[in-house]
């Protein structure tokens, strides 16, 4: 994305380009002081050389700030203190599901890697790297299930002036869909089916049925060409982890970086059509 | 109940900071009265709470939103589209701040408490009004004029795009004159392939957006560096917002005082029908204080500064300072829209990502109703267009059937453009629409709360069906696939965040609550600077004419200091 073999066409800054404009801009705002120096400083607001510190709330154009996210091309972002964002912090430690079990994890963990293409002959991606965006996702997913409970009691607890107006503006479908938020049986229920499903056909347990055979499963369950008699579920189950995937695979770096996400970046111009419309 | 009073007697008190009260006070300052700005809210520190360039794989939800959090705390902000896991900081906690509205009244009241106000989360689209607002009820017959005409809000508009960077093309248009510019933002591919059909089809006008972006260096400021994230705060200070740009220059003068975290509950009167200043409540310990000063004025916010005023009783104001005549809460206004019109433009589907981020989609200008152009005499005034159209990232996602190495494959090399447009009316002042206390509801300061009486009528449910047939039209134009149409249901009241009105502007002080220069007619020392003053909203957005308007105001409280009027 912003490293220096970024393509520089559409305004499209590479990193050292756009350090050098940061320098132009830091000196535009009378800064003093090497823009090195002034990268390397802690994360605070400067104020023009002197002039009085601005009351607080107040604040000059900074570029430490973009300094820090230019410099940022870790999963892991600074927390600030008393922040009110929601920052993921490094893991302390390895992960321990809290919906799922830790043998179901795993399941998730197989189908989240087989949906994205682990292991078929078009995989991307290089065993290793699948196996950690499998456990990637798998966490999401995790997290995901298990906020669901909270959601359900939020939007069942909303006050009846709260959910009148909820329902004139997103519809009332979009707060019943909300207030009736389940995915936890969704998820037990196509647990159980991969289960029985994986006994009946192979004599065998999901985890240890062979990627061919899981793919194969997956298929019979899949949104591509639902057979009459594919078990709902399965389908369900399907559907779930499949919307899942998506939400957290595209927000995630290997996702974005797949896409070429042109977004979240630094131009020099506006970034308009280029070619012939 | 103790009450602080300290002895100091400022010139003027500004209460709110946001796009009205940075453009008073800097106006005030700059002129050499000392002012005493109020803020309900506390001061947002960039550093902690600014999340531009923070990726969704960095935050808990992944930029969905902890969604427990915002239904638990949140449960009106969060239906703002600008409201979301990298923002929500900047929106008001629903539970401290009630409001109230009739059954089958929906009102949606977005709102932003910090020094900044709304101006962080802005979506910074700025237009100039004509006298086609300021004397629409001369020239059709509902309402009335404004007391103030193009040509008197003319140098103020000059001054504030001047002074903010306002980007934008030159469009010669009568009915949305051009200002003083800086270069406008490009369009993309799709933008312009929807430009080029209206224009063939209908001849009409097809734009960027006008917006308050930095495309240049101004000022001090840099320019936008196009990241599309204005609403989670900028370091680089490239959009408008009060605390980076109007208000750092009255703190410069040496003589702004900011006190933050001050929840004001009423002007104070004395009983020769003059302000003292005003009473608030600390945000944070509930002491109750005041301040005095010499002229007061009120920018906290349409809907705020009336509430503000109705809480300010006195034997000779039962009913609330300016409220002497019954007028105080009523006519208020907020635009309508019908949203959800697009499509997907087949022939721009890719394999290869085009650049993006710009804040700004492209606008369409008020044709209907106007001088030449077509007349439809089912309602009256008038609407706009605005859209956008890009690659859509990985929505498409959801409905591509299958899953493995060649469904990704398809993901990423398949990408639909997608466009989407929206249409946005002008709503008809009317009394019927009003806000008034709510004598058994209040905020966590012991403030009585408002309540919120609204609805769209006859004329804007005709435009509605006016608007969705030209809406029709364009998507006949532009042929797309997967072609939508907007839902006839109008915007539920409040959604558009363009609330004015009730406390309106006129020379008549028996129908209007302020004069041509934001004074209180019953209080001689009180103006009212923000959109609560507007007496027509017409179809475009208001804060650019709120920030001319507030500095009129404050350019003409000074001349009264300086002429001992005050």
């Amino acid at each position: 994305m912003n490293d220096e073999s970024s393509n520089p066409n559409h305004g499209f800054l590479t990193r050292r380009q756009w350090l050098l404009r940061l320098g132009e801009a830091t000196a535009l705002l009378g800064f003093s002081g090497e823009l090195g120096a002034a990268l390397a400083q802690p994360s605070t607001v400067p104020s023009a050389p002197g002039n009085q510190p601005l009351p607080p709330g107040l604040y000059e154009p900074s570029t430490e700030h973009l300094a820090h996210a230019y410099r940022s091309d870790g999963t892991y972002h600074y927390i600030p203190p008393g922040a009110e964002t929601d920052y993921v912090p490094p893991p302390a430690g390895p992960y321990r599901p809290r919906f799922f079990t830790p043998s179901d994890f795993d399941v998730v963990r197989r189908i989240a890697g087989l949906l994205l293409g682990e292991g078929g002959a078009h995989s991307i991606h290089a065993s290793a790297g699948a196996e950690e965006l499998g456990q990637t996702l798998a966490e999401w997913i995790d997290l995901s299930v298990l906020s669901a409970a909270g959601i359900r009691r939020a939007a069942q607890a909303l006050k009846p002036g709260h959910r009148a107006l909820t329902a004139a503006v997103d519809g009332e479908e979009a707060i019943r869909r909300l207030e009736g938020l389940e995915p936890e049986p969704v998820c037990r229920e196509g647990l159980a089916w991969l289960e029985r499903t994986a006994h009946a056909r192979y004599q065998q347990k999901f985890m240890a049925l062979a990627a061919a055979q899981q793919t194969e499963m997956l298929r019979s369950i899949s949104d591509e060409k639902r057979s009459p008699g594919a078990a709902s579920a399965g389908c369900r189950f399907f559907d779930l982890v499949k919307r899942e995937v998506i939400r957290g695979y595209y927000t995630s770096r290997a996702g974005l970086t797949e896409l070429d996400y042109k977004g979240n970046a630094f131009y020099a111009e506006s970034p308009g059509c280029e070619g012939p419309s | 109940m103790q009450v602080i009073r300290p002895a100091k007697v400022f010139d003027a008190i500004v209460v709110g900071s946001g796009a009205s009260g940075g453009w008073v006070a800097k106006e005030l300052t700059e002129r050499g009265l000392e002012v005493l700005m109020l803020e309900a809210g506390p001061p947002r520190v960039p550093t902690r709470d600014f999340t531009e360039h923070v990726w969704p794989y960095q935050v808990k939800f992944r930029g969905f939103g902890d969604r427990e959090a915002l239904l638990a705390h949140q449960p009106v902000q969060r239906l703002c589209y600008a409201c979301d896991e990298f923002s929500h900081q900047f929106f008001v906690d629903d539970h401290e701040h009630p409001y109230t509205f009739p059954a089958g009244k929906p009102f949606m009241w977005i709102r932003g408490r910090q020094v900044g106000g709304k101006t962080f989360c802005w979506a910074r689209e700025s237009y100039r009004y004509t006298d086609n607002e300021f004397k629409a009820a001369s020239r059709d017959g509902f309402g009335q004029d404004w007391p103030v005409s193009y040509a008197e809000l003319e140098p103020y508009y000059d001054r504030v795009e001047s002074f903010i960077g306002v980007s934008g093309s030159r469009e010669g248009l009568e009915t949305m004159p051009d200002g003083r510019f800086l270069p406008p933002m490009r369009l993309s591919c799709g933008s312009l392939r929807v430009k080029e059909a209206v224009e063939r089809r209908f001849g009409w006008r097809v734009m960027p957006d006008r917006v308050a972006n930095l495309t240049v260096p101004h000022n001090g400021r840099p320019a936008c560096h196009y990241c599309n994230q204005c609403q989670r705060g900028c370091f680089t200070a490239s959009y408008f917002n009060s605390p980076s740009v109007t208000l750092p220059a009255a703190a410069r003068t040496g003589r702004f005082t900011l006190l933050s975290d001050a929840v004001v509950s009423h002007v104070t009167l004395n009983s020769e029908a003059k302000a003292g200043g005003v009473h608030y409540v600390d945000r944070n310990t509930h002491a109750h204080r005041e301040v005095r000063a010499r002229a007061v004025v009120l920018a906290a916010g349409a809907l705020e500064s009336t509430r503000i005023l109705l809480n300010s009783t006195s034997t000779r104001f039962p009913n609330g300072a300016g409220n002497s005549q019954g007028v105080l809460g009523h006519y208020l206004m907020d635009h309508f829209t019908l949203e959800g019109t697009g499509g997907i433009l087949g022939s721009l589907q890719s394999a290869k990502r085009e650049p993006t981020g710009n804040p700004c989609g492209f606008l369409i200008p008020k044709v209907v109703n106007t001088r030449g152009g077509p007349q439809n005499n089912a309602f009256l005034r008038g609407y706009r267009f605005d859209g956008d159209a890009s690659q859509e990232l990985y929505g498409h996602a959801f409905s591509l059937p299958g899953f493995g190495a060649e469904w990704r494959r398809q993901v990423r090399e398949e990408i639909p453009y997608g466009f989407g447009m929206m249409a946005q009316g002008e709503c008809l002042p009317r009394y019927e629409n009003f806000v008034k206390l709510d004598p058994d509801t209040k905020d966590a300061w012991g403030i009585p709360a408002l309540h919120i009486s609204a609805s769209y009528g006859e004329n804007e449910k005709a435009m509605a069906a006016a608007m969705r047939a030209h809406l029709g039209e364009i998507l006949d134009a532009v042929k797309p696939e997967n072609a939508h149409l907007a839902p006839e249901e109008l915007s539920v009241f409040g959604k558009n965040i363009h609330e004015c009105g009730t406390a309106r502007m006129g020379d008549d002080p028996k129908t209007s609550v302020v004069d041509r220069f934001n004074r209180l007619h019953d209080v001689k020392n009180v103006f009212v600077t923000d959109g609560a003053a507007f007496t027509t909203q017409g179809c475009y957005e208001p804060t650019l004419t709120i920030m001319a308007i507030s500095a009129r105001a404050g350019e003409y409280i000074a001349e009264s200091f300086r002429r001992g009027e005050v």
